[in-house]
């Protein structure tokens, strides 16, 4: 199939404003007669609010007004409603608000905050998700036996779980006692911060007459507006979202976090716009955080090999609120065995209440955490048998006709990972590359002539350059450096979208006076890239080149068609496919509205090139620009109406899961993909340079290859720094200790590995022009991958994200290699 | 729950308590400034680490006195019989791209290099890296390993010190708080290496988790010579007294080195924190230390 | 109480009254309206607030507005001159060497710094230049491609 405009490295429809500076985000806005917010956040992880005291705060400088949660109508949540826009009566993590001060300015704001008196009464604190599972731990919900929550979430009334999804196929207990070799391991992901660039804001005002307008950084204008609603009692059409640029969200942005919050407060100063922007560190605390999850994994195997059995424990943190987290517990539980056929599971996932913030959607959710104990795994099993880590994931792949967890058989257009796990190796250097080689701690390090032992100088900095990758695919060497030691390792995985069963995305597609088109979405342009490739969709879909299709750049629920929201990367394909009906139906409506015009049945029309023509006399035709303001005839009259296009999309034949057994669909497509890391470790302090990272990904037909290989390396950098050196620390009292980027540590540009990204495209029965998502999935096993490559470089197993240096030394030191 | 009351006052964003701000175009006239206002007020040089702390409120100064106008505190130099001057308020970058220093101390070049980031490097200053007397400061070590002085000017007149008295702990020296200090010398000496080895947990725009720095005086193989700096494993900058001594008069081989390397890690009192344990300071002391010999003693001053 | 300063923004000559404690960051974006330095950490931890003053990149976030007294300061408005397009930021476009473009303006004002001074840079003085600004979307590998290609286009 050739197309015109689908597959082109088009420029991005933003470019110059982004270049420019002229691209508008909330923080850029200023409203007349503006206030400003800052929130007074608890300190406390888990307390009673015995008294709260604002009467000073509110006699300070250029103090509008202090809101806090008394009188707080009910309470919200798009899953679980189990929380309030602030604190009532209870925290349940640091940085929870407590009360916001509205000020003239932001100073001002800011120094009311120290003159509202709280008190607290201490109750007990849980941090860790196992720990809170476990009966006698500190109950953070007490009753949540009584909240409204959607149909297909499992909570264990009387604990902390708010969530538990089981997975069971065949029998499990038969396929241990048969198995040839039975592991066992646990695996803890932390929690990470997303760290947008643009922390996150919004400018609400609430209108004299009841309604209300919000600007907002938001991935989900229309879940901020549905809560917000509910919570003040509005309906949708007196509540007004508009996003402008988003400044990066990797699902941080998702759902709804300070915009209930910002709503409430704005309805106490009705009239006059109110902004908050989260300063770094509140980031850290007044949003929501990713990961966090404890996965105890057990496998059965064959002596060849093959995967018999799977039993799997997740115990996902789903901070003091589990609302966002419902979907990621799913994800988990479905996807905890990776990119193989198993033929007999039992997958518990747990999403438990703890005292840190709330855990949200994150790059990926719920895949990396289980990829990280999954793929792990397959590498110790391998080593076990004394089978190449490529062989064993081979052997076990899924693939047309196999069956995944959830009981879906695959078909050829759901894609290869066989393929993926091919072209990563050979990217990397072939098969031989990824075998076990032992102790190679010891006997790489060189003494240099004149007696002194070669130890290796730290990275260089600036002029005498950063130690550059090996460019070509050559199989591992001995280190460039002595006392530096190098590794190669892969992992595979499988994605798949979680949304509900019935997740709407709309497309509006109007026919301009110039013969262009306008097209509108409800999908949020936050540096993926949607706007652009959706308008290549828009311009195949309708044979226009694509400099006639613009757009609309800001997405704003009055006028924008409906959008579940934008994540899990379904945007390309369900945006996309709305795209098509919609240019589907404005073709139809172009060629019935010419036929009429020309004398000509509308069958034997067609919309090419920007003109409606006759396939039989193409001399005969209508150009687009006639027909866009209606069609008038030579004395006048107007023959035809202008003409806009609509198309709705729901994914097809999902359902809710089997509550037993898991079994079901709930995904709308899956995805296959391979990542291989080379990494060079410092045996002496436990330096981890990552020198390479490959990923191959089939997602079908790809709209945009530049686009798509710029999404797949910034999620593999951003997952490099989760395999190495993020994580945040909570202390016992549920304090963050990093919560700023002096030390909570992201990769920079020096950091940055050789990248390359690689395609199989199986075309995607379900997708526009073949196409599937890929937003998130470059995130997904970037971590087992460098911990594989750690362990073929050290002999060190890990099973701790990140992967730090110091524990590499600590490793060592306990395994008995001197440093 | 609502308490509102109406104020109509005009009024922009706000980030920092206010304060006073004088710029004076010597140093007289500043120490004389700083010696009216008392302890409120504090010297503004390059602001990189004050803003941040005035910022999060852990100074709150009523008056900035900043060193902007006062032009000869900008100047690299150097004068005979006395060694190379660094003004107070060169920035970083002046270090990393001062051809003097490339001639003569590269290392102290290369330590400035690695201090935070490019943007930060070209307003903080080397007087303001000192003042702040943070333990993880990456001039120190290789300035006191290289012997450097500090000129510090008040209403009285002014001191010379070595910089190894001048840090007294975290955030503290023996500056006066109507003290300028105007410049750091760097004595000519007979040392044929030094260098400054930071380990940050990322290659850019990190902390030294650990920070060696060595200056020694090799002849023929022997060492003459040896001064180790450790930065971010005690309060204060620290010497490796213990494992000096153990180079001094021996010929260079690798047992040598690794021996020093472990006087160092237990000289050191380093602390466990979010970014290292007090147990990987160590070793990495004693890593570093040993890399740090290795390359002064090969190297030169680099 | 209020100072005045003088200096040259995107070179016009600049004459207010700025409070002492407003950062340059401040002067800009709303005294200036010139949103295009974005402030992302306000620690100088990120660059995304990155201007140019007297050609050398700073954190605007740290650089009090009287401090800039006498001084040139460029953003990123002042980058494009009559409509034209600086090579950097069409080679950022060709590169797609941007994604949510919040660390844009402060990417291209490091690399134009480092191509006044250096108009060859090898890929590790790229690197370097910048080291001070994060990007979360890209992975950056465009960037350091956009930043080689327009100095080549360049020279």
């Amino acid at each position: 199939m050739t197309y015109q405009t689908v597959g082109q490295s088009v420029a991005r429809l933003d470019g110059i404003e982004k270049v420019t500076g002229e691209a508008v985000f909330v923080d850029d806005i200023s409203l007349p007669g503006m206030l400003h917010a800052r929130v007074l956040r608890s300190q406390r992880a888990h307390a009673l609010i015995t008294g709260l005291d604002v009467s000073e705060a509110m006699a300070q400088p250029g103090v509008v007004a202090v809101v806090t949660g008394r009188g707080l109508p009910r309470r919200i949540g798009a899953c679980i409603q189990d929380m309030y826009p602030m604190a009532v009566d209870r925290v349940r993590y640091v940085g929870e608000p407590v009360a916001v001060v509205v000020a003239e300015n932001p100073h001002q704001a800011h120094h009311a905050l120290a003159s509202i008196k709280v008190s607290y009464q201490d109750l007990a604190v849980v941090t860790d998700p196992w720990e809170a599972s476990r009966p006698g731990a500190p109950q953070i919900h007490p009753d949540q036996a009584v909240y409204h929550r959607l149909p297909g979430i499992h909570p264990l009334p009387g604990s902390n779980i708010f969530h538990r999804l089981q997975v069971c196929r065949g029998n499990t207990a038969d396929a241990f006692r048969e198995a040839f070799l039975v592991v066992e391991n646990r695996y803890w992901h932390p929690s990470i911060y997303h760290v947008q660039l643009e922390p996150h804001g919004a400018i609400a005002t609430y209108h004299q007459k009841g309604g209300l307008t919000m600007y907002a950084s938001s991935q989900a204008p229309y879940v901020v507006r549905h809560v917000i609603c509910e919570l003040l009692g509005l309906p949708p059409g007196r509540v007004r979202v508009i996003v402008p640029y988003v400044g990066g969200g990797f699902g941080g942005k998702s759902d709804h976090t300070i915009e209930p919050l910002l709503a409430w407060v704005a309805r106490h100063v009705p009239g006059r716009p109110v902004k908050l922007v989260l300063t770094r560190e509140e980031m850290a605390c007044g949003t929501v955080i990713g990961r966090g999850a404890l996965v105890h994994y057990r496998s059965a195997v064959s002596q060849d090999g093959m995967l018999l059995g799977v039993e799997a424990e997740v115990f996902l943190n789903g901070g003091g609120y589990g609302d966002f987290a419902v979907n990621i517990v799913t994800a988990a539980g479905i996807s905890a065995t990776g990119p193989y056929q198993v033929p007999n599971i039992k997958i518990t996932a747990h999403g438990v209440y703890t005292n840190t913030p709330p855990t949200g959607a994150c790059r990926g959710y719920g895949h990396p955490e289980v990829h990280w104990a999954c793929e792990r795994q397959m590498d110790i099993i391998a080593a076990r048998l004394g089978m190449s880590p490529v062989e064993i994931r081979l052997k076990n792949a899924l693939g047309p006709g196999k069956v995944n967890a959830i009981g879906q058989q695959m078909e050829s257009h759901n894609g290869r990972v066989d393929l993926c796990i091919q072209q990563v190796v050979d990217a990397l250097g072939g098969p031989e590359c990824f075998l076990p080689r032992t102790n190679p701690c010891v006997g790489s390090i060189a003494l240099e002539p004149g007696g002194i032992e070669a130890d290796p100088l730290p990275h260089p900095t600036g002029a005498n350059a950063s130690p550059k990758a090996e460019p070509s695919g050559a199989c591992a060497k001995p280190a460039a450096m002595p006392g530096k030691v190098r590794g190669k390792g892969i992992a595979a995985l499988m994605k798949c979208p979680i949304m509900p069963t019935n997740a709407q995305s709309g497309a509006i597609i109007k026919l301009e006076e110039d013969g262009g088109v306008m097209v509108s979405v409800g999908a949020i342009e936050m540096g993926q890239g949607c706007h652009t490739v959706l308008a290549q969709i828009a311009a195949e879909a309708l044979s226009l080149p694509l400099e006639r299709v613009q757009v609309a750049p800001q997405v704003d629920t009055f006028h924008s068609p409906y959008e579940w929201q934008t994540v899990a990367s379904h945007t390309t394909w369900a945006v996309g496919n709305a795209i098509r009906l919609a240019a589907a139906q404005l073709c139809d409506k172009i060629t019935r509205a010419a036929a009429v015009i020309l004398q000509v049945p509308a069958e034997r029309l067609e919309v090419v090139g920007g003109r409606v023509q006759d396939r039989e006399r193409p001399e005969r035709y209508l150009t687009l620009q006639q027909l866009a303001r209606g069609y008038t005839d030579a004395r006048g009259t107007a023959l035809s109406a202008p003409l806009i296009g609509e198309g709705n999309f729901v994914p097809q034949g999902l359902s809710h899961l089997d509550p037993e057994t898991g079994q079901g669909n709930i995904a709308a497509d899956w995805t296959f993909a391979c990542q291989g890391a080379e990494v060079e470790v410092d045996t002496r302090t436990g330096e981890v340079t990552v020198l390479r990272l490959v990923s191959a990904m089939d997602v079908g037909k790809v709209i945009n290859p530049v686009l798509a290989e710029g999404q797949i390396y910034g999620a593999a950098v951003q997952a490099m720094g989760a395999a190495i050196c993020e994580g945040i620390v909570f202390d016992r009292e549920g304090r963050i200790r990093n919560p700023s980027l002096t030390d909570y540590k992201v990769p920079g540009v020096e950091d940055m590995p050789e990248l390359q990204a690689l395609f199989v495209e199986t075309p995607e029965e379900s997708g526009p022009y073949g196409a599937r998502g890929l937003g998130e999935h470059g995130a997904v096993c970037v971590p087992p991958a460098i911990a594989n490559a750690i362990q073929q470089a050290t002999g060190l197993e890990f099973f701790d994200l990140p992967v730090t240096a110091e524990k590499i030394i600590r490793a060592q030191q306990k395994r008995g290699v001197p440093a | 729950m609502r308490m509102v009351r109406f104020i109509r006052e005009g009024g922009k964003a706000m980030y920092l308590p206010d304060f006073n701000y004088y710029c004076p175009h010597s140093v007289q006239e500043a120490c004389a400034i700083l010696a009216d206002l008392g302890a409120g007020a504090k010297v503004l040089a390059g602001g990189t680490d004050l803003l941040i702390k005035m910022k999060h409120e852990l100074v709150v100064p009523k008056a900035l006195v900043s060193l902007k106008n006062i032009r000869s505190l900008a100047d690299i130099g150097y004068v005979e019989g006395k060694g190379l001057i660094l003004g107070a308020r060169c920035t970083h970058n002046d270090l990393v791209n001062s051809t003097l220093l490339h001639q003569r101390y590269l290392s102290v070049a290369e330590a400035a290099h690695q201090m935070a980031n490019n943007q930060i490097r070209n307003i903080g200053t080397v007087g303001g890296n000192l003042v702040n007397a943070v333990p993880s400061a990456d001039l120190p070590p290789i300035l006191i390993a290289l012997g450097a002085q500090v000129t510090l000017v008040g209403p009285g007149g002014e001191r010379t010190l070595p910089l190894e008295q001048f840090f007294t702990g975290p955030g503290q020296t023996v500056i006066a708080h109507d003290e300028i200090l105007t410049e750091v010398v760097i004595p000519d000496q007979s040392t044929t290496g030094s260098t400054y080895i930071k380990f940050g947990l990322r290659r850019s725009g990190a902390l030294a988790v650990v920070g060696v720095a060595a200056a020694v005086t090799v002849v023929e193989r022997v060492i003459r010579e040896a001064r180790i700096v450790l930065g971010a494993v005690a309060p204060t900058p620290i010497r490796a007294r213990e494992a000096e001594e153990r180079l001094v008069g021996n010929a260079v081989s690798t047992e040598l080195l690794e021996e020093a390397g472990i006087r160092a890690a237990t000289a050191c009192k380093p602390i466990s924190d979010i970014r290292a344990s007090a147990e990987y300071r160590r070793d990495l002391v004693r890593v570093l230390t040993k890399r740090s010999l290795r390359r002064a003693i090969e190297q030169g001053h680099v | 109480m209020p100072e005045k300063i003088r200096f040259t923004v995107n070179g016009d000559v600049v004459e207010m009254a700025v409070e002492h404690h407003q950062r340059l960051l401040d002067v800009l974006r709303e005294d200036l309206a010139l949103t295009g330095a974005k402030e992302g950490c306000g620690g100088g931890e990120c660059g995304a607030c990155t201007v140019l003053m007297d050609n050398e990149p700073v954190n605007a976030c740290l650089v009090l507005a009287v401090e800039a007294d006498g001084r040139e300061i460029i953003t990123i408005e002042g980058l494009a001159r009559e409509n034209c397009l600086d090579p950097l930021q069409e080679a950022f476009i060709e590169h797609a060497a941007l994604q949510c473009g919040f660390c844009t303006p402060g990417m291209i004002l490091s690399a134009k710094a480092l191509l006044l001074r250096n108009p060859n840079p090898t890929e590790a003085e790229v690197k370097e230049a910048l080291s001070g600004n994060l990007c979360r979307c890209t992975g950056y590998k465009s960037i350091v491609d956009a930043v080689l290609a327009a100095a080549e286009k360049q020279s």
